[in-house]
């Protein structure tokens, strides 16, 4: 059975600004439903119903952080395969290489380019083990 | 500290053994001629001794014969006259002997000859009865002056011979003294150069046993470990800072220690940060190979050394050990912050230049062309402000006291066409084109990291695409130099006006100051490339035509095809 285009993303980022223009990127610019959460704790009452094919996950969050929050997910029978990308403005070569050590699918740089962000996920997507 | 060279330091010694043994050889040969001189002079001295005797025992037969003669006239006794001849006979051989010697006997031979003569007259003349004939002529005064004028002959053979005998041993002492002397002066400036070698061999060795004696003080001052490797990796020798320092595997560290067993050790007593034993020796094996190794040991315990090592003459390497915890805390705290305001930077960026691509896409409804113009305007230098924010991350990294670079072979075509690759859309964007000129051959190496090195070829190539007038071409090339490769990026741009040619490569330098907002670069590009190419002990450099086009140019060190032996 070939793998479902992707559809359903989970949008996690406690940045107001950067969320509302994270999800015009993947809404109104990338055609897909997108459910966006200000916190960790948020995402985790809410995925049930929703869903999502792949998480784009901010790194530094207060509260639960990015690595906190995929750590939840993981334990989770219904996202323990989802596909974690890690969004970031901490990009330094070692950081980037902590992120990826954790078992992210991929890492976005902030800043983004809102008009490329969707085809970006898809490429991940496609490249996933899901 | 310089010690100094033991081959040149030997030179001296050896000319004066040279020296002692030619004085040696003269003694000897000297002496052996006062020797032979003396048997030769001692054996010249003997014969003329031996002639003198011959020619006394010649006068002493001719006297015994004269008295026969008499006996015979006056006795008429027949014997005696066998006497007389035997006698003569033995006076003549006496003096033959003598003359066979080289000897001048004849004036004797010829008074012997005549006295016989007369004697044998004499004889004829006792046998006829006549003997008082013959008494009267040997009575006769004429017959006594002969007999002492035959007399006077003889002994002036005699004392000819002795006088011979003794001038020859004299003249044999002289020469004798002189051979001596010459073989005692000989012996004596053996004996001379022998000692000053051995005074000079024994300052020598002062001079190195003072010279190591300042070594070993340095050695053991320094707050580096230091670990002395023969070319077979085993250690020749510490200095205590280092078995200070790494306590752990303290009994390996003495000569004779393959490195592989001391990295075990540290391995199997959990020395060492990392865990994964066989990866980290092997990672430390590939590590060797390169001819300037600098990296970190970071231990189980939280100190971090700085490990530099460098190859020596003999095939072997130093390696230096400097304890670079405090360093590197500070270092940390330093990343720490510029990461954080890096980061705080880039999120309202993340903002601002999301907001304005999403408007200038039309995401948010269609704009009048004065309004996207602005919004243009607005994203360019909020990709500006990025591109600074990223500019200062690197130079902040490379401003780190420590950095561990290390360099290792790079395949030089891949890297130049991954460098072009990454520059093409750039180029695309202001009708530039990217050529690499020449080829490389696919099995060249340069010594390097190729993260940085591509950073460095990014940065001189976005460089001379900024300056190129639309429609141009920046060459990529490069070319094998004596052991490095050059490579070099060319423009056809404007040229760098003299008065700034200095500059070039200082932080924030742009030749004008509308450059930045013209260009659209940081001012940080030349000078990261140059910290990059500095850190891996290589060149930068330019050459400049102003309405030509400049020329940049990265010299690295070649690098075998295989890292197999990068040290010869």
């Amino acid at each position: 059975m070939s793998k479902p285009a992707l559809a359903r993303i989970l949008l996690v980022e406690d940045d107001p600004d950067i969320r509302e223009i994270a999800e015009m990127a993947l809404g109104a610019v990338g055609g897909f439903e997108v459910l966006a959460c200000g916190t960790g704790g948020e995402a985790l009452r809410r995925l049930a119903e929703f869903a999502p094919q792949l998480a784009v996950i901010d790194v530094m969050m207060p509260g639960m952080d990015g690595p906190g929050l995929f750590a939840a997910l993981r334990a989770r029978p219904d996202t323990r395969d989802l596909p974690i990308v890690f969004m970031t403005a901490k990009v330094q070569p070692e950081e980037m290489a902590r992120w990826r050590s954790l078992g992210a699918a991929d890492i976005v740089a902030k800043p983004f380019d809102p008009m490329k962000l969707a085809a970006r996920l898809r490429e991940i997507w496609d490249k996933s083990g899901g | 500290m310089q010690v100094p060279d033991r081959k040149t330091a030997e030179i001296p010694e050896r000319l004066a053994l040279a020296g002692a043994a030619l004085a040696v050889f003269a003694a000897l040969a000297l002496g052996w001629l006062a020797q032979r001189t003396a048997i030769e002079s001692r054996a010249e001295s003997a014969a003329a001794a031996a002639v003198a005797a011959q020619i006394e025992d010649a006068l002493t037969h001719l006297q015994s014969a004269g008295l026969a003669v008499r006996d015979g006239i006056a006795a008429g006794a027949e014997a005696r006259w066998a006497d007389f001849e035997d006698g003569i006979a033995r006076a003549q051989l006496a003096l033959e002997a003598a003359r066979a010697q080289g000897r001048a006997v004849e004036e004797a031979a010829l008074a012997v000859a005549r006295r016989t003569e007369q004697w044998r007259e004499f004889r004829e003349l006792a046998r006829l009865g006549r003997a008082d004939a013959a008494l009267e002529r040997i009575a006769d005064p004429a017959y006594a002056e002969r007999t002492t004028a035959i007399r006077a002959a003889f002994d002036r053979l005699i004392e000819a011979e002795r006088r011979a005998a003794s001038t020859r041993a004299g003249a044999a002492a002289a020469r004798m003294g002189w051979l001596l002397a010459g073989a005692g002066a000989a012996g004596l400036a053996a004996v001379g150069a022998l000692g000053w070698a051995l005074a000079r061999a024994r300052r020598g060795a002062a001079t190195l046993t003072a010279d190591r004696e300042r070594l070993r003080v340095a050695l053991d001052a320094m707050t580096e470990g230091i670990m002395f490797l023969g070319p077979d990796e085993r250690i020749t020798l510490v200095n205590p800072r280092m078995i200070e320092a790494f306590p752990q595997v303290a009994d390996l560290l003495v000569p004779g220690t393959h490195l592989d067993d001391l990295v075990r050790r540290g391995l199997e007593t959990g020395m060492y940060a990392e865990t994964d034993g066989e990866a980290y020796l092997a990672r430390h094996r590939a590590g060797r190979r390169a001819p300037v190794v600098r990296r970190e040991l970071v231990l189980a315990d939280g100190r971090t050394f700085l490990v530099r090592e460098n190859a020596t003459s003999d095939g072997g390497r130093v390696t230096l050990h400097t304890d670079i915890t405090q360093e590197k805390s500070a270092e940390r705290a330093k990343t720490d912050f510029v990461s954080t305001v890096s980061h705080e930077l880039r999120t309202p960026l993340t903002s601002i230049s999301g907001a304005l691509a999403l408007i200038g896409a039309g995401a948010a409804g269609e704009l009048g062309h004065k309004a996207r113009q602005l919004v243009d305007i607005a994203g360019r230098n909020a990709e500006r402000l990025t591109r600074l924010v990223d500019d200062l991350l690197h130079v902040q990294r490379l401003e780190a006291p420590i950095d561990d670079i290390v360099a290792v072979p790079v395949p030089l075509d891949a890297l130049l066409e991954r460098a072009a690759a990454e520059i093409a859309p750039m180029a695309l964007k202001r009708g530039v084109r990217i050529a690499r000129a020449g080829a490389v051959p696919a099995e060249a190496r340069v010594l390097g990291d190729e993260h940085r090195l591509i950073q460095v070829l990014h940065n001189l190539l976005s460089n001379a695409v900024k300056f190129s007038p639309a429609g141009e071409r920046v060459d990529l090339a490069a070319r094998p130099a004596g052991g490095m490769w050059r490579i070099s990026v060319s423009d056809r741009g404007p040229g760098i006006p003299p008065a700034f040619r200095t500059q070039v490569f200082r932080r924030f330098a742009q030749a004008d100051a509308g450059d930045t907002r013209a260009r659209g670069g940081t001012g940080l590009g030349l000078s990261i490339a140059k910290a990059i190419v500095d850190k891996l002990d290589g060149r930068i450099s330019f050459e400049t035509e102003m309405g030509t086009g400049t020329t940049f140019t990265v010299e690295l060190a070649a690098a075998e095809a295989e890292p197999a032996r990068a040290r010869a």
